[in-house]
């Protein structure tokens, strides 16, 4: 096993309630070939402060979490069919699933945040960047024009923006990517979030630039407080940024553990498939190694593990029924029948 | 900005030339002249003697080049001469008479059919698969296989013959004006409530209309703020050369509600091959077009910032 020791994360605080409980989420796709089921019984929670990063590959479920958990699959065939998003509001609890239009949109913007993936189209391309970090500060913070501006200021020189007061008055196509993501954190930190969810939020821009994003991230969190929830397919973010990761596979949790764990003591088979599927330095393979085959459909009713098909390990019972999570370690919850029957030497 | 308005006004002139070059002599190569095309439509035949005198008094009887050249320095002052099939008025004249009218009815189908096409649009691209989105794309449908000319016998019929509410024809209480900016306004309101409906629809599915509803901002205010101001330089591009044509004034809907408007002298102007007509129509037509194009490129820039004219240094 190696050791991947993630680097500058300040010491998570002492959790009481968790800010964000997610219980037993499904949410689903209505298609004319049928139902998508995107995600799939997904729990998890996420502390105040903290930092939760949710790995998987491409279509496993990681952002349509996001999106139900921020409710921005209305209007789209994507619905949350079951489960609770509890959200610990200065102490008031409340299910997001269960709440309205309108008090939704109290909370979004205001007590959680989200950055997109991509910088270059997630900001309005007709108005100013001002006027766009000013919005949720004059809709939730009912701020003055005049305070909102120069709040906005503040937030474009934190994000690092030269000359953020005449920068203000620049529409979107006048930036970079990374300066629009710069001014995508500055929107969604702009009324202090209790939670910011960060879908990639480095994958459409340059290495270089991905390091200042998560640093701004980072940097955030501390100024802040703020819980972030990372949903990335870099597990190299993942090892720098995260203090929990969650595991996605095919609309499932396949497990879930302190960053620390799931590196260096990684249960699942699909958690260790892709642990060794990353190339390492000092012994730098001739072909990178892969996951042979590919990921399930997620159209229609599966019974079994998803991952079976694909699992070195697999026994009989693994195409029958779904491994619930289940603890194999004290707060290490995997779904793998063989990992919960003694593990995988 | 200003040398960007200077330099398009300034291609104005050059395109105005080359339209009347080409009406000019076109209309010069078809076969028989405006005095035996009167004459005929009357069964006459005129003498070859009365013909010749009046192609003198016009000034027919000198080279074409040189009738151009007459005509166009002319026209520099407004003065597109006689009409030949009035004794009394100058083309400019009845110009000034006749096309208030076609504009007023132009204007007012404009208004009708923004608000109408606009709002259905709106409507419909909002609150898709409800009644309202069913509304416009009846309506719409309506429009597209309904002729403007049937329409407008039809809404006679039906509101003036039958039930008397409101008068058949003529143009001066506001009365009159309803009938002819509803039959006017089919092809208008179509195309408005199309445009406005696929625009808003493509600009609802935008990365950042999400990052709109995740700031919390209202319904209202995605929809108005950031879907809308997106949307609408589509609708500027079809609702310029709409306007444009609407003012311009229609044949049939001044012909069918008595109109004096200006539509029946640009058509009858070819049947008699009435030259200074045909000219000063083409010409009016070319500069209120070119002039659209102007304006809706303006309303781009005021609208979308990426939209630049002068070139960055």
């Amino acid at each position: 096993m190696r050791n991947i020791t993630s680097t500058g994360k300040p010491t998570g605080k002492p959790t009481g309630k968790p800010l964000l409980e997610v219980n037993n989420l499904k949410t689903e796709f209505i298609l004319r070939q049928g139902i998508v089921h995107a995600v799939n019984d997904v729990s998890f929670t996420v502390g105040p402060g903290e930092v939760l990063g949710i790995v998987g590959e491409s279509g496993c479920g990681k952002s349509v979490t996001a999106l139900s958990i921020m409710r921005l699959l209305e209007g789209t065939t994507g619905r949350i069919v079951g489960g609770q998003i509890l959200f610990n509001d200065d102490g008031k609890v409340r299910d997001l699933v269960s709440l309205s239009r309108e008090e939704m949109e109290h909370v979004r913007g205001y007590k959680m945040s989200m950055i997109f993936q991509d910088p270059m189209t997630s900001l309005n391309p007709v108005l100013s960047v001002g006027y766009q970090i000013k919005e949720p500060l004059k809709v939730h913070s009912h701020m003055s024009e005049k305070d909102a501006t120069e709040e906005a200021v503040k937030l474009l020189d934190r994000v690092g923006i030269p000359e953020p007061r005449l920068r203000l008055n620049d529409f979107p196509h006048r930036f970079s990517g990374g300066m629009r993501q710069r001014a995508m954190v500055a929107m969604a930190a702009a009324c202090r979030p209790k939670l910011l969810i960060a879908d990639e939020p480095t994958t459409a821009l340059d290495v270089t630039i991905q390091a200042q994003i998560l640093d701004l991230i980072r940097e955030l969190r501390e100024d802040i407080g703020t819980a972030v929830i990372i949903i990335t397919h870099d597990l190299g973010v993942v090892a720098e940024m995260a203090d929990k990761v969650a595991v996605m596979y095919a609309g499932y949790i396949v497990e879930q553990g302190t960053v620390h764990e799931i590196f260096n003591a990684p249960q699942h088979p699909y958690t260790r498939a892709l642990m060794s599927s990353i190339p390492r330095l000092r012994d730098w393979p001739d072909r990178l190694t892969t996951i042979e085959g590919a990921p399930p459909s997620l159209l229609g009713v599966s019974h079994g593990c998803p991952f079976e098909p694909r699992c070195r390990y697999r026994q009989p019972i693994c195409a029958e029924e779904h491994p619930g999570l289940l603890d194999v370690a004290p707060n290490h919850p995997c779904a793998c029948w063989v990992a919960q029957e003694g593990g995988i030497s | 900005m200003l040398r960007y308005i200077t330099l398009r006004l300034a291609g104005l002139i050059g395109v105005l030339l080359a339209v009347s070059a080409l009406t000019f002599f076109l209309m010069h190569a078809i076969p028989g002249g405006p005095f035996d095309a009167q004459a005929l439509a009357q069964n006459k035949v005129l003498p070859t003697e009365v013909i010749t005198q009046l192609n003198i008094k016009y000034g027919l009887d000198k080279p074409l080049v040189e009738q151009y050249l007459t005509f166009m320095l002319n026209a520099v002052r407004l003065d597109f001469g006689y009409s030949f099939t009035s004794q009394t008025r100058t083309v400019t004249q009845i110009i000034a008479d006749q096309w208030p009218y076609s504009i007023q009815l132009g204007l007012l189908t404009l208004v009708f059919s923004m608000i109408i096409g606009l709002g259905l649009g709106l409507g419909a691209a909002i609150k898709q698969g409800t009644w309202l989105d069913y509304l416009g794309t009846t309506v719409s449908i309506f429009c597209m296989v309904m002729p403007g000319f049937v329409f407008a016998i039809l809404l006679q019929f039906v509101f003036a013959v039958r039930l008397h509410w409101l008068p058949t024809g003529g143009w001066d209480k506001p009365a009159t004006w309803v009938l002819p900016v509803l039959a006017n306004s089919l092809a208008p309101i179509l195309t408005l409530q199309r445009f406005t409906k696929s625009s808003m629809v493509d600009a609802m599915r935008a990365n950042y209309v999400r990052t709109a509803r995740a700031k919390g901002l209202s319904e209202q205010r995605v929809m108005l703020i950031h879907v809308l101001k997106n949307a609408l330089s589509p609708v500027i591009t079809v609702g310029g050369p709409m306007a444009a044509s609407l003012v311009i004034g229609s044949f049939f809907i001044e012909k069918i509600f008595q109109i004096p408007g200006i539509g029946f002298y640009w058509v009858n102007a070819i049947q008699t091959r009435d030259y200074p007509m045909i000219m000063a129509s083409t010409l009016i037509w070319t500069a209120l077009i070119t002039i659209t194009y102007l304006l809706t490129d303006l309303a781009y820039a005021l609208i979308d910032p990426r939209v630049a004219f002068v070139k960055e240094s």
